[in-house]
C-alpha cells in the first residue's frame, strides 16, 4: 500500500470520528473518547450487535477521478448496546427486542451521514447503502482481501464499543 | 397558526428507533395524537384515508430516505393535490449536503431537520413552521 493510499485512508477516516462524536452528544447528551486508532489484522469483530453500511464512489485527484469503496462497522456489547438505546430512545431497555433491533443500524446511518457531508468538501462522491445490523457472539465480518481496516475503540459512560472502517480504492 | 400540541401528527420513517425517538420527544412536549408509518406508500395512504374520513393530519415529520415511496416523493404528492397542498411538512435527514436542502425547499418543504438533533431543535424547527 502507498504512502499516499494511506495518506487519503486517514483523511478518509477523520469525518467518521468527528461524526460519532456528534452523534453521541447531540442525541445522547454523552461524550466519547476516542482511542488511538490501529490497522486491524483479523476479520473478527468483539462485541454482541454490530451495525454495518457500505458505500462507494469516487474522489477527486489532480482533476482525475478514482472509484473506491467502503465498509463502517460499529459494534457494541450487549451490555452497552442496551445503555445506548435507553439513552436514545428516552426510556428504559433492560433486555434486547425488536423495538431496539435497529437502533445500531440508525446511529451508522447518522454517522455515514455526516462523514459524507464532510467528505464531500474534501472531493469525495459517496453513495451510502441501507444500514443493517447483525447480532451474535464472536461476530465475523469478511472484508475484502487486499484491504486496510482502521479500528478505533471509543469510551464513554454508556460502556465502550469500536468503530471500524475499511477502505478500498478500485 | 401556531403549533398546538392537541394536533394530529403523522411520523414517517423506515427505522423504527427513529419513529420512536421523534414519538418520544413529541409526547415530552405535549403531543398525544401521533401516528405511525415505515414508509411513504403507506403514509399517503393514510393521509388519503385520514382527509376523507374528516379527521385530517395536521402536520407530517418524514425521513428522507425510505426504501419504498421517499420522503421526497411523498412531498412532491402532497404538493401536487389541492387538499394537501399546504400541510405543513417536516423533512428529516441523515444527509445534510446542501443540494439537498435546496431540492427539497424547492419541492415546497415547510422546514428540514439534520439528523442528529435534540428535543430543543425538534422543537425550534416545529415551532419555526407554525410561526
Amino acid at each position: 500500500m502507498s504512502t499516499d493510499y494511506n495518506k487519503r485512508f486517514i483523511l478518509f477516516s477523520k469525518p467518521f470520528v468527528d461524526a460519532i462524536k456528534d452523534t453521541f452528544k447531540v442525541m445522547m447528551d454523552t461524550e466519547i473518547t476516542i482511542h488511538s486508532p490501529k490497522i486491524k489484522n483479523e476479520n473478527k469483530t468483539h462485541g454482541d450487535i454490530a451495525a454495518l453500511i457500505g458505500m462507494n464512489g469516487l474522489y477527486i485527484q489532480d482533476d482525475e477521478e478514482h472509484d473506491f469503496k467502503g465498509l463502517l462497522v460499529i459494534a457494541w456489547s450487549m451490555e452497552t448496546y442496551l445503555k445506548i438505546s435507553s439513552k436514545m430512545l428516552m426510556e428504559e431497555f433492560s433486555e434486547y427486542s425488536e423495538e431496539i433491533s435497529d437502533t445500531g443500524a440508525e446511529i451508522s446511518n447518522i454517522v455515514m451521514g455526516n462523514a459524507k457531508k464532510i467528505l464531500a468538501t474534501n472531493s469525495y462522491k459517496i453513495d451510502m447503502a441501507t444500514p443493517s445490523t447483525i447480532k451474535g457472539q464472536n461476530l465475523e465480518i469478511k472484508y475484502p482481501p487486499k484491504t486496510k481496516v482502521i479500528e478505533t475503540v471509543i469510551s464513554s459512560d454508556l460502556g465502550e464499543f469500536v468503530m471500524e472502517i475499511c477502505y478500498q480504492e478500485i | 397558526m401556531a403549533f398546538d400540541v392537541k394536533q394530529k401528527i403523522l411520523i414517517i420513517d423506515d427505522m423504527s428507533t427513529m419513529r420512536k425517538i421523534i414519538k418520544n420527544m413529541l409526547t415530552k412536549m405535549g403531543c398525544d395524537d401521533l401516528h405511525e408509518a415505515d414508509d411513504g406508500t403507506p403514509a399517503w395512504e393514510m393521509i388519503q384515508s385520514a382527509y376523507k374520513a374528516d379527521a385530517p393530519f395536521d402536520f407530517i415529520i418524514s425521513d428522507w430516505n425510505m426504501p419504498g415511496m421517499t420522503g421526497l416523493d411523498l412531498l412532491k404528492n402532497l404538493r401536487s393535490s389541492a387538499e394537501f397542498n399546504t400541510l405543513p411538512f417536516l423533512m428529516v435527514t441523515a444527509e445534510a449536503e446542501q443540494s439537498n436542502v435546496v431540492l427539497a425547499v424547492k419541492s415546497g418543504v415547510s422546514n428540514f431537520v439534520v439528523k442528529p438533533f435534540n428535543q430543543e431543535t425538534l422543537k425550534m424547527k416545529i415551532e419555526k413552521i407554525f410561526k
